[in-house]
């Protein structure tokens, strides 16, 4: 909740490339121009679901300007299942990467705490952090402090320290929130959660990644239904949501780390 | 009195007689309509917030100010609850109101169980729709069925709860208390005060809170600090003069309470508007933040009393708009509170299900809520007629025995 000066410079930076873009037509997904953008049709939302005007990601920057690779660290409370793990966003993640990165290394790794509410995570977040050192965290939480009614306070406080620890040891950080469907938002109340990691990345420095919302809204404009009984139409929402995340991520990533590059320079 | 139909007037004769919690009858001509008023309003807005999916939910208190419609529910059924079995210990004696509270407590505890059967053949429903790779992963509903044994036993032991069930737990354990408070209430009101002030603070100081089920979750109100408002208000109840006192036309406290009303406005609306949180310097942001529902934050506390103040100040015992037909509606609904907040909670949870499996749209959320209100407002007038048609046929019965001997 601190950090403000650190946030003005980028802002800044937003205002000036939101001018810029209106007058050159350039095509990052902060300035809504989707035409040449590489998300699918089906993926895309508006800006008023997703957008990064107002983030960079300066540390990332940095490191694939001195030729390090893109490394970045996924940490979530997923229980890995038995199916081939292609499947998952991480693998898109890396894919979409690397087509709109040509020539850098991307290396993505996945770390499962499965079940872990965000206060539990926190510690081995940290920790693989500063063992691995990677240059981009992806940490996707809240789930099971929602479903297990934990403490809002104790969820913030953990975020808090996470988002504290994480850049501390020089990574740059996006929070991902839940998944969104309208049978589990009816038994697990997800707003406090939700609006306390929106709420921090209006303040701190990291990026959230509204899933729920992205979810939701695909969901409202009828391009996924997760009420579909039939097996083949379950792998293929699973297989649409993680495609569609894993471009719309990267996607922010990339026009995030050219947001901080216009900000440097 | 002079332009309301003739209902107001039985419910409040059938309020004399039962001596139920229906907002209580007061001695005829005394009786605080206000009391109605808002309490049926706050139902009204419960209702509304217990739909997720429910857009028209923006036009509650909860996103214009610091508190909701929690506090003003909390602090009317402490007054409300004061006054009511207040009047019962004074003329039955202390077994008789434990046992009407104890009967009270009953009826919601029975509530409870029923609404959460209905969420378990929600959940049934949902993990067999749910057997997807998609959910299973992240979310697992199907473990709740893993251990059903523990999880009926802790539902029994309201430790297992479902979504935006948390209101009635609150008010069970806050009823639980009322037999034990109420003799010291008459003696030592003040004392009573300051008591559940100490837990308050030391509940805040202490972190204490009850338990749920699945391990390591905690009440979503917290019974310790929110029996304070309830407290507060069977304490005022109790007070005339200190109600008078607090409530006496006063321009710096009017002043004061409209600032603070209107700086909450401000922090309501800096929750939506990234722009406007950017306004508020860091030093601020550091005291003000988090600001704590569970439990019952001070900033929240301070915000309902100037709420009250405002209000209270507009609305004067004798406004004449509170006996208008429009307001009718919200006054009946506040008067049988009980059962319409019980039935509120089913309606929203069956509102709920209409919009995720039937239709989402903004006119359907716009006719669950009409029809919604207008079930409770239906339901507290069914009440009223059922009360006051009781206590005729109860006085007629020994009338005709005596006309037969």
């Amino acid at each position: 909740m601190r950090r403000r000066a650190g946030r003005r410079l980028p802002l800044l930076a937003a205002a000036l490339l939101m001018g810029m873009s209106a007058g050159a037509g350039s095509q990052t997904l902060a300035g809504s121009v989707w035409a040449e953008s590489l998300v699918d049709e089906a993926c895309r939302v508006p800006d008023s679901v997703l957008t990064t005007v107002d983030a960079g990601l300066p540390r990332v920057r940095e490191r694939i300007d001195s030729g390090l690779p893109l490394s970045v660290l996924i940490v979530n409370s997923v229980k890995p299942s038995t199916r081939p793990p292609a499947s998952g966003y991480p693998v898109w993640l890396k894919g979409e990467l690397k087509r709109r990165l040509p020539g850098r290394r991307i290396e993505v790794e996945v770390m499962n705490l499965p079940g872990a509410a965000a206060p539990a995570m926190l510690e081995p977040l940290l920790r693989a952090v500063g063992e691995r050192q990677p240059a981009l965290v992806v940490w996707q939480t809240g789930t099971v402090d929602a479903m297990r009614n934990l403490d809002p306070e104790s969820f913030g406080g953990a975020l808090n320290r996470g988002i504290d620890g994480v850049v501390r040891q020089g990574a740059d950080l996006v929070i991902m929130d839940m998944q969104y469907s309208m049978h589990t938002a009816q038994l697990i109340d997800f707003a406090p959660y939700l609006s306390y990691m929106a709420w921090l990345s209006q303040n701190a420095e990291v990026f959230h990644f509204p899933r729920y919302d992205i979810m939701r809204h695909w969901v409202e404009t009828g391009r996924v239904d997760f009420g579909e009984a039939d097996v083949q139409a379950k792998q293929d929402a699973y297989e649409f949501v993680h495609r569609c995340v894993g471009q719309l991520l990267a996607e922010s990533i990339v026009s995030m780390i050219d947001h901080a590059r216009r900000a440097a320079h | 009195m002079t332009d309301t139909p003739s209902l107001p007037h039985t419910a409040r004769m059938a309020n004399v007689r039962t001596g139920g919690d229906r907002t209580g009858g007061h001695a005829a001509g005394d009786r605080d309509v206000r009391l109605d008023f808002f309490r049926g309003l706050a139902l009204w807005f419960i209702f509304v917030n217990h739909i997720p999916a429910n857009q028209i939910s923006w036009l509650t208190p909860r996103n214009f100010g610091l508190s909701d419609a929690t506090e003003i529910f909390v602090f009317i059924s402490g007054y409300t609850a004061a006054m009511v079995y207040g009047r019962t210990l004074e003329r039955a004696g202390f077994p008789m109101t434990a046992a009407q509270v104890l009967h009270r407590c009953w009826t919601l505890y029975v509530t409870y169980i029923i609404l959460f059967f209905a969420f378990t053949a929600q959940i049934a429903y949902t993990a067999r729709v749910f057997e997807s790779p998609l959910f299973t992963e992240e979310m697992g509903i199907a473990s709740y069925f893993q251990d059903p044994v523990t999880a009926l036993t802790q539902a029994l032991l309201l430790k297992f709860r479902p979504a935006n069930l948390d209101v009635l737990p609150l008010y069970i354990v806050l009823m639980l208390a009322l037999p034990l408070l109420l003799p010291a209430l008459r003696r030592r009101p003040l004392m009573v005060l300051a008591g559940s002030g100490i837990l308050y603070l030391a509940a805040r100081a202490g972190e204490w809170n009850l338990p749920t089920h699945p391990d390591g979750g905690v009440w979503y109100f917290n019974p310790f600090a929110w029996q304070f408002l309830f407290v507060t208000g069977a304490v005022l109840q109790r007070l005339p003069g200190l109600r008078a006192a607090l409530l006496r036309p006063r321009r710096p406290v009017m002043v004061a309470a409209i600032l603070f009303l209107a700086l909450s406005l401000f922090l309501a609306l800096s929750w939506q508007f990234a722009f406007l949180h950017r306004l508020l310097p860091n030093w601020l942001t550091d005291i003000l933040y988090p600001i704590s529902k569970t439990d019952l934050d001070p900033l929240r506390l301070a915000h309902f009393c100037a709420l009250a103040y405002v209000v209270l100040r507009l609305t004067p015992f004798d406004a004449p708009w509170l006996r208008t037909s429009l307001a009718a509606p919200v006054v009946e609904c506040g008067r049988q509170s009980l059962h319409v907040f019980c039935v509120g909670v089913l309606l929203s949870f069956a509102a709920q299900t209409v919009l995720v499996h039937v239709n989402g749209s903004l006119s359907a959320q716009f006719l669950v809520t009409i029809f919604g209100i207008s079930a409770m407002v239906l339901l507290s007038r069914l009440l009223t007629w059922y009360q006051s048609a009781e206590r005729a046929r109860r006085q007629q019965a020994p009338a005709a025995r005596n006309s037969r001997a």
